[in-house]
């Protein structure tokens, strides 16, 4: 029996193609990762797996950001190269975190514009059909049958940039429902996935989303319950001991609330006076 | 064809329209004849009616005359340009404006008549088509009529274009030499993705005349493969780093590299060094592309301490190339200094101009308005520097930094202008700053600055507490002055339009200049 909890535990974070993805600040979810894990005497060790990588290390926590179509088609092939590895470990428990380019790269298929099809690594039951219009903006989402229950925030905020549509699978559940912003496509009202983790406690978390932001230092909930589940594969745990997060809760809050209150100002103009304003308002900064 | 390249059309997403599509609006046919002329007249003439108005209500005319002018002739900008020559375009993410300021100043002193710049900035088409008005009006003024200039009093323009407007703008001005400063990750919320900014300007420069020169920075690897694809004359410039503006010593402030990777196998390619992002000594493992030598290369000769008395911080940088050596002292410090340096002598190289004479030309120049630009303020030294993304952000904090300052404002705003997206400020160190003694944060965004400096970059721990957050970006250049002792510098890293109401409390103040139009 130990004589403190802390002691000897760890936590093994691997992120994936950083040299390819990572144009869009994700490399801020592993920093907070790394930042609030330490923070509780966890140990942690920080792997970046790169293109042409022989193996896929073994970690608690997968992390893969956003990119560009062109880094992607790479990233699709790395992916698939590596993924029976990947799989293994999520299997096994492993929790993961992926991102835009990252989210539908673990899915099934993405289907370009001239009807080809990249193969993604079939990690999450979904498929993603490319558009030529981009979605582009501040997003505010409330999540969905949230597994942690040791926080009351139910909103998650982010800024979506993805071309892609993306729908689930009828069996796989939304991490969210959109309140402002577009989500997985802009229709159905959903977004990102989420996969819950098993009886076991939080172990086989895997959260997928178009968030960017990045996600996680403004959602210390979603980053939280990401240490919880890679620290769960080693076995039952003791609660996360409660950080002092009032700088990550006043940029949450702040920004659901400027959202929000631009949203309903928006709102109150009719759709075909916006299309007069919004073109107007830009030409001129504001 | 052209005007639907800034793709806003095709990415408008939510909102319905977006900046460029007003070009989209203003495509029609050009006619001939007296028709003609009477547009043209017509134009002229709502264009300087938009001006007065606006001077009048007290705002800049920097876009709205030009807007005006080509709603009503849709031919304006190439007949306005038609009588220019030479005519310089400088596009790029970052050091525009410096860059434009300094070309334009090697053209005055070697031709000896100022051409016509947006020295203002306004750097999309209808701003180009407002400065080119302007030049017209001084021209007709002067010579007792409204035509254009004679042949032999012909003056030169050395614009710079924004991004998405460039092969709208390249096609109708007929740049002699077209200046590509650098391409980095920036307002993804508004350019979408680099590739995309590359395959348009791909197909610009392939539709350009076979006489257009093009100047390039050497370490850039996208503008290489454009410059190499394009089978233009190119001038390449580069900055190699030295021991005085070392890489090393502040290496946690050359942001995160963007991926860049060979076009050829797709593999990221390798660096020898770094100066800022991906600009460095680039090459691919398997041999398909490397930098090629520069032929003019800046490198920093050290920054002089600052002369209180002396408004300009000045930093000496020596040139190579094929002509040997010079040196010369700029007011513009850092990597970005030297790098918009060299692209000048290189534009002026492709201009045909002795590269000794335009070096001599850059003696003294100064900065730009918010590029490092200082200010005395109750009795502290205050630096303005306008950030725009991660590249901008590292060159400005570390030039900044040099000079050991007493406090730091960091300023983000999140306006279009701005870009909406601030999820950059991750991909750029801010341990550096967060040791800076007084640090001060503001803008819409200062509560994520807040979290960004509290989890800092690993190279140390971050601060858990900063004092001084406050939104309003007047109150907290107050408070954060008060807190740094007199005779001390702060710096102001400010977004676009977090610096423009800074420096226009400071204006009102009668602290620095107007904004030149």
């Amino acid at each position: 029996v130990s004589a403190s909890p802390a002691r000897g535990r760890r936590l093994r974070l691997a992120h994936l193609f950083p040299d390819l993805l990572g144009v869009y600040g994700d490399a801020g979810n592993v920093r907070t990762l790394v930042v609030r894990a330490e923070a509780r005497g966890i140990e942690v060790g920080v792997a970046e797996v790169c293109a042409g990588a022989r193996s896929m290390p073994a970690a608690d926590v997968f992390l893969i950001g956003g990119g560009q179509d062109r880094e992607q088609v790479v990233v699709a092939s790395e992916l698939r190269r590596l993924a029976a590895q990947l799989r293994t470990q999520i299997e096994d428990g492993a929790a993961v975190l992926a991102i835009c380019a990252g989210y539908q790269m673990l899915g099934r298929t993405y289907r370009l514009a001239d009807g080809s099809s990249v193969e993604g690594a079939g990690l999450l039951a979904l498929e993603t059909v490319a558009s030529p219009d981009r979605l582009v903006g501040p997003a505010v989402a409330r999540l969905d049958g949230w597994p942690d229950e040791q926080t009351a925030e139910r909103t998650v905020v982010g800024f979506e940039n993805h071309s892609g549509r993306t729908t689930l699978d009828p069996s796989a559940r939304p991490l969210a429902t959109v309140e402002i912003g577009a989500g997985n496509n802009g229709t159905d009202g959903t977004e990102g996935v989420l996969a819950p983790p098993g009886a076991d406690g939080m172990a086989g978390l895997r959260v997928g989303t178009y968030l960017h932001g990045p996600l996680l230092p403004r959602n210390p909930h979603l980053a939280d319950a990401l240490i919880a589940a890679g620290l769960a594969r080693g076995g039952p745990q003791e609660p996360l001991a409660p950080l002092d997060d009032t700088a990550e809760w006043q940029a949450h809050r702040h920004h659901v609330e400027r959202l929000r209150a631009a949203h309903a100002a928006r709102e109150r103009v009719p759709a075909r006076l916006r299309r007069i304003i919004d073109p107007a308002r830009n030409l001129i900064g504001f | 064809v052209w005007f639907s390249l800034g793709g806003y059309n095709e990415r408008s997403g939510r909102r319905a329209l977006a900046p460029g599509d007003a070009e989209a609006l203003l495509v029609s046919t050009s006619s001939e004849g007296p028709a003609r002329r009477v547009r043209r007249a017509a134009a002229v003439g709502l264009a300087d009616a938009t001006r007065t108005a606006l001077a009048a209500a007290g705002r800049s005319a920097t876009a709205l005359p030009g807007l005006v002018a080509e709603r009503v002739d849709p031919g304006i900008l190439e007949d306005l340009a038609d009588g220019l020559t030479p005519v310089v375009l400088v596009t790029g993410t970052n050091g525009k404006t410096t860059t434009v300021r300094l070309i334009a100043r090697i053209v005055a002193s070697t031709s000896g008549r100022a051409p016509v710049s947006n020295a203002s900035g306004a750097n999309l088409r209808q701003g180009v088509i407002t400065a080119l008005l302007r030049q017209r009006r001084a021209i007709g003024r002067r010579d007792g009529r409204n035509g254009p200039a004679t042949t032999n009093d012909r003056p030169g323009a050395v614009l710079e274009v924004d991004e998405l407007a460039l092969p709208s703008v390249a096609r109708d001005v007929h740049p002699d030499v077209l200046v590509m400063t650098n391409l980095f990750r920036d307002q993804l919320d508004r350019y979408g993705e680099m590739d995309r900014i590359v395959e348009t300007w791909r197909a610009m420069l392939r539709s350009l005349p076979r006489t257009t020169r093009l100047v390039i920075c050497a370490e850039d690897a996208r503008l290489d493969d454009l410059a190499s694809g394009s089978g233009l004359t190119t001038i390449r410039f580069g900055s190699e780093p030295s021991s005085a503006d070392g890489v090393d010593d502040m290496a946690s402030m050359v942001a995160a590299a963007d991926p860049v990777s060979c076009r050829v196998c797709g593999e990221p390619l390798q660096f020898t060094w770094r100066t800022v992002a991906h600009l460095g000594d680039f090459s691919c493992s398997a041999g398909h592309v490397r930098r090629a030598t520069p032929d003019i290369l800046a490198v920093a000769d050290g920054t002089a301490p600052r002369d209180p008395d002396d408004d300009a911080a000045s930093a000496r940088f020596r040139f190579h190339g094929g002509f040997g050596d010079a040196d010369a002292g700029v007011g513009l410090a850092g990597v970005a200094g030297a790098y918009d340096s060299a692209a000048a002598i290189a534009a002026a190289m492709a201009l045909g101009l002795d590269p000794r004479r335009a070096i001599q030309a850059l003696d003294g120049a100064s900065a730009a308005f918010g590029r490092l630009e200082h200010a005395e303020v109750d009795g502290r030294h205050v630096v303005l520097a306008l950030v725009k993304n991660p590249a901008s952000m590292a060159a400005s904090a570390r030039a900044a930094l040099h000079g050991a300052p007493d406090g730091v404002l960091l300023a983000l705003n999140d306006q279009p202008a701005d870009g909406r997206d601030v999820s950059w400020i991750w991909d750029v160190g801010f341990d550096e700053l967060g040791r800076v003694p007084v640090v001060g944060l503001t803008g819409t965004r200062a509560d994520d600055l807040a979290v960004r400096l509290k989890y800092g970059d690993g190279s140390g721990v971050g601060r858990p507490a900063v004092a001084g957050v406050n939104a309003d970006p007047g109150s907290a250049l107050t408070d954060t002055l008060r807190r740094v002792r007199p005779g001390g510098t702060l710096v102001v890293l400010a977004t676009y339009t977090a610096l423009l109401a800074i420096r226009a409390i400071l204006e009102h103040r009668g602290l620095v200049p107007p904004i030149p139009s």
